[in-house]
């Protein structure tokens, strides 16, 4: 059944009375497929909490925040740009990296923003820019991160990324958008872009193949 | 004796504190133009930060700008022509009076 969340694959019994995927990427490892036929490049996917320390410290780190929104979403703790046959791009404590879904929805909670003034050009362009920092190795700014949670006011820079500020810049510098420009949306974090009014939300479900 | 129970829940004599982002959702699709003044310049980020009178904040890379980061100055007045309130989508920047 069609939701706004994709339980992960551990907490499901039967996908219902789905239609059958027909846009399987290769050496999907399960017997049942997100409905990527609904997904578009371009397409930010956010993971819920799961059971790593690591997790509850972002949400209690979110759940602290100035930021209403940011308070709101703040089950949410990673982020990270769909670009396409069931892969996205994010960064971790090991740098930026192309991985499958499946990576995250065997164990976590999905669900999917999309902007929606966007044309295809514009959300290929936001994957490539994604896929151009794979290559470039960027590194995870540890300090970034801490240091704008501790202090007020202090924004993360585009130089020093952890996974929101790599959907924002890859957003900001592939076709204009501003996803941070307000100060409820400041700085951005996967409960700010879970909870931003400006994204909306797609709708998941697991299906056969 | 009747008493008048109020039956609104408790949370809604809160103020909302997410009022101020249901009113611009409304007007997420119209185009704007406002003047920014040049708030930061990062040459080596290829990256030029501006603000709105409102609060609004723009960060700038070409192929938008009009002309190359290093050649702008930091309180320099920018045009920004944008879609949208939320999270505006900048269609085109110019310079103030060029």
């Amino acid at each position: 059944m069609l939701a706004v969340e994709l339980l992960s694959s551990d907490n499901i019994i039967t996908p219902g009375n789905a239609p059958v995927e027909t846009n399987v990427p290769p050496n999907w490892p399960y017997s049942l497929c997100p409905n990527f036929s609904n997904w578009l490049p371009g397409d930010i996917v956010l993971f819920r909490s799961g059971r790593q320390l690591k997790d509850t410290a972002i949400v209690l780190a979110q759940a602290c925040s100035f930021s209403p929104v940011t308070r709101a979403g703040c089950q949410f703790v990673h982020a990270a740009i769909y670009v396409g046959v069931g892969d996205i791009v994010d960064i971790t404590a090991s740098g930026v990296a192309k991985r499958s879904v499946w990576t995250y929805c065997e164990h976590h909670t999905t669900t999917v923003r999309r902007y929606g003034g966007l044309d295809a050009l514009e959300r290929n362009r936001i994957a490539q820019f994604a896929l151009s920092l794979v290559s470039q190795g960027h590194a995870y700014s540890w300090s970034q991160l801490v240091g704008s949670k501790l202090i007020p006011g202090t924004e993360p820079q585009t130089d020093g990324l952890y996974c929101s500020t790599l959907v924002g810049l890859a957003y900001q510098k592939a076709a204009g958008v501003q996803l941070h420009a307000r100060w409820f949306y400041k700085p951005l974090y996967p409960a700010t872009l879970s909870e931003h009014m400006a994204l909306d939300k797609v709708l998941l479900e697991w299906r056969p193949m | 004796m009747q008493y008048m129970i109020d039956a609104t829940p408790a949370s809604d004599h809160r103020p909302d504190e997410r009022a101020e982002e249901k009113a611009m959702r409304k007007n997420n699709n119209e185009v704007y133009t406002a003047e920014a003044t040049v708030t930061s310049i990062a040459c080596e980020l290829d990256l030029l930060v501006a603000q709105t009178g409102d609060d609004l904040e723009f960060h700038l890379s070409p192929p938008l700008l009009p002309d190359a980061v290093e050649n702008f100055a930091e309180g320099q007045t920018l045009v920004i022509q944008y879609m949208g309130q939320l999270a505006p989508k900048v269609l085109k920047v110019e310079i103030a009076g060029g």
